[in-house]
This record gives C-alpha cells, sequence and structure tokens, in this order.
C-alpha cells in the first residue's frame, strides 16, 4: 500500500535539505502528495480545500524541517501537522453560515466523489458516483475515533506504529479500533463489495 | 501449535489484509482458512473493501508539485547555512578588491609604474573625479535653492506671508489625506456592513 519507499530515507532526506539542497525536499512532496491530498480530502470533502490545506502543510513543513527530530518517523510527524491543519479548518468552516450550502461547493463535493476513470461508460460512471458517494457516507457515518483512524490507514496509507505514534495510543488500542471500524464499514457497504 | 479461538483468527484476517500480521502466524491462519468457510468468506470481504477504498482515491492535481516547490518562502533555518552567506562573501571579496586596488593606485602614483599599472590608475582617478563632481553639483544646487528661499522670504512681508499660507495648506491637505486612509473600509466605500457571524 504505501510508495515503496523506505521511511530511513525521509530523515536522511530532511538531513540533505537541512545541508543547503533546497531541491531534495521536492522528493518528500513527490512522496507524500497523493497519501497527504486523499488523507486530507476525506476529512474535508472537497477536493479543491484538501489540495489547498496539503500545500499549506508540506509549505508549514518545510518553514519548521529545523525543528524535525530525526528520532520520530517524518511521516508521524507530517500528518500531524495535517491533522491539526485539517481540524482547524473544519472549525471554520463550522463557523460559517454560508459556505456548508453554496452549490458550487456541493457541486465540488460529489463530482470529486466519483471513482477516478479513463474512459467509462455512462453507466460504469453512474455506479463509479453511486460507490463514491455511499464511501464517503459511511465514513462520515463512523465515529470520529474509528474515522479519523481509517482514513489515516488506507489513505494515509501509515502502518499501525505510525498511526499509534501519531494518535498518542497503544498499538493494541489502534488494532481494536480500525477492526471496529472496518466492520461497521463492511455492514454498510456489503451492496458495494460483491461487485 | 497453540489452539486459538474463532475471534482471534477473524482479527487475524484484519493484521494480515494490512501487511501487520507476523509471518509466524500467517501459515496457521492459512491452515484455518482451509477449513473455516465463515472465515474465507469474511477474508474476501476484507479484501474487497480494501480494493473499493484504494480504488477511491482522488488523483492530484498535474501541477501540484510545482505549486508547493514555487510556493516555498526562505525558511529561517536558511540563513544559518554557508549557501545563505555566498552572496554576502561575493560582496565582502570585491569590496576588499576593490579597496586593495584603490590602495595599490594611491601607491603606484608615488612611483614609476609599469604601463598597465599607469592604465589602472587613470581608470580609478577617472571615477574617483566623476564622483566628486557628482557630489559637488549635489551640494552647489542644495546651496542655490537655500539662497533662492533665503532672498524670496527676505524680499517684503506678503512673500512671508504667501509662503506661510502655502506650508498651511500643505499641512492641511496632509492631515486630511491621513484621516481618509484611518476610516473602516466598509464606510469609506458605502458598502453594507458585514453580516452577524453565529
Amino acid at each position: 500500500m504505501s510508495d515503496g519507499t523506505p521511511h530511513q530515507n525521509d530523515a536522511e532526506t530532511v538531513a540533505a535539505i537541512l545541508k543547503g539542497d533546497r531541491e531534495q525536499f521536492s522528493d518528500l512532496v513527490k512522496r507524500y502528495q497523493g497519501r497527504l491530498v486523499n488523507y486530507l480530502f476525506r476529512l474535508l470533502r472537497s477536493t479543491e480545500e484538501a489540495q489547498d490545506l496539503a500545500q499549506e502543510v508540506f509549505v508549514k513543513i518545510y518553514l519548521a524541517l529545523d525543528r524535525y527530530d530525526p528520532q520520530y518517523k517524518f511521516s508521524t510527524w507530517l500528518f500531524r501537522v495535517a491533522q491539526n491543519a485539517a481540524i482547524d479548518k473544519i472549525r471554520k468552516r463550522r463557523l460559517q453560515v454560508v459556505s456548508m450550502d453554496r452549490p458550487g461547493d456541493r457541486e465540488d463535493e460529489s463530482r470529486s466523489w466519483e471513482f477516478p476513470s479513463p474512459d467509462p461508460s455512462p453507466y460504469r460512471n453512474l455506479r463509479n458516483r453511486e460507490r463514491g458517494e455511499a464511501i464517503q457516507e459511511v465514513i462520515d457515518q463512523l465515529p470520529w475515533e474509528y474515522r479519523e483512524l481509517i482514513v489515516l490507514r488506507h489513505y494515509g496509507e501509515l502502518s499501525y506504529d505510525e498511526i499509534a505514534n501519531l494518535k498518542k495510543m497503544p498499538l493494541g488500542t489502534v488494532k481494536n479500533k480500525l477492526f471496529r471500524g472496518r466492520q461497521m464499514m463492511k455492514e454498510k457497504l456489503h451492496d458495494y463489495l460483491s461487485d | 501449535m497453540k489452539r486459538l479461538d474463532h475471534d482471534t483468527y477473524r482479527e487475524w484476517l484484519h493484521l494480515e489484509c494490512d501487511g501487520e500480521l507476523p509471518a509466524a502466524d500467517r501459515s496457521q491462519l492459512r491452515q484455518h482458512l482451509d477449513s473455516c468457510a465463515d472465515c474465507r468468506a469474511e477474508s474476501q470481504e476484507l479484501v474487497a473493501l480494501d480494493k473499493l477504498l484504494t480504488e477511491s482515491r482522488i488523483p492530484i492535481h498535474r501541477r501540484f508539485h510545482d505549486d508547493v516547490m514555487s510556493a516555498l518562502p526562505s525558511a529561517g533555518w536558511e540563513s544559518s547555512h554557508p549557501r545563505s552567506w555566498a552572496a554576502a562573501l561575493i560582496v565582502a571579496a570585491l569590496l576588499g578588491i576593490a579597496g586593495a586596488a584603490l590602495l595599490g593606485t594611491s601607491a603606484a602614483r608615488l612611483e614609476p609604474a609599469a604601463p598597465f599599472v599607469a592604465a589602472i590608475v587613470a581608470v580609478v582617478d577617472l571615477f574617483q573625479s566623476t564622483a566628486l563632481a557628482g557630489a559637488g553639483l549635489l551640494t552647489a544646487s542644495w546651496k542655490g535653492l537655500g539662497l533662492a528661499f533665503q532672498e524670496l522670504l527676505a524680499g517684503s512681508v506678503w512673500n512671508l506671508l504667501a509662503v506661510g499660507l502655502l506650508v498651511f495648506g500643505l499641512d492641511f491637505l496632509l492631515l486630511r489625506l491621513l484621516l481618509r486612509r484611518h476610516r473602516p473600509a466598509g464606510l469609506a466605500s458605502g458598502g453594507e456592513p458585514p453580516a452577524n457571524r453565529h
């Protein structure tokens, strides 16, 4: 599921950047951009907001790179910053009256829920859209404690260890919450699992 | 091999799906799957769920990476890095070379020198003369302006009064401009006040 890049390389890459090789940051962005955008998208439910916030997170991380402690995994740090940024964004959004119900936002969301497909038939397109919406609905219905772990695991592609470090919870709790969250998802998405 | 209950195998299925099940337990799980239809069905559902979620990942914008790289500002830590001192060091070195050249040409004037050195001395002299001429002109123009004002003010009481009125008018204009800048934007443009937030 992961990008295939060993995590020990992250610390080496950061060290190279801090020595002045700014271009090495490009490798870190390429390594994590897909995972970060997808993680944020599942929390924010808007592709535009997710990509904008992911960009902000990368910039924030770059500026604070000298404070990175190599004894922890870079991915854990990155996703912690992203998680805090997403929570801030969600809080701010709740304070705004109009933004949630603007027609433009809804169009953006529904478009984003479609499965990416190069050339789908109209039926396939409709089916993909239905599945995308069903998945998002099920994720949204999960209790927050399960939802964030499911999203970290399946969209952030973090390992159990990384999630445990990020959430500061015992490994057993991570396994248990993922187990329960997935059981709930399986029940609700049962019709789509046999496709 | 220890005998495990059904719930443990179900938990193992999740770990296996995430690639987190230790290799030692994997063969035991496989054996159990061969004999347990319920767990086989559960395993297939988990694999299908994982596939469904993987397929639902969204693609990122084509320009995302370039946008991030071009949005990177200079970080605070970069100022302590040797590379960021390079420009300052180059300027210091150039200033040093220029200083040494000036000192060298001054020394060369004292004793006869080769034609090459004499040419450098001539160029440096030319620059010095230009700079001195510029400075002289600037001083002269300020001095001239001062004299003109002095003559104007000493001419008559009416001249003094006119200049006083001019200064007062300019001050008044400046004050008006400053007050307008401090007025709230919504009032200045005549727009509606922002809606209340709940």
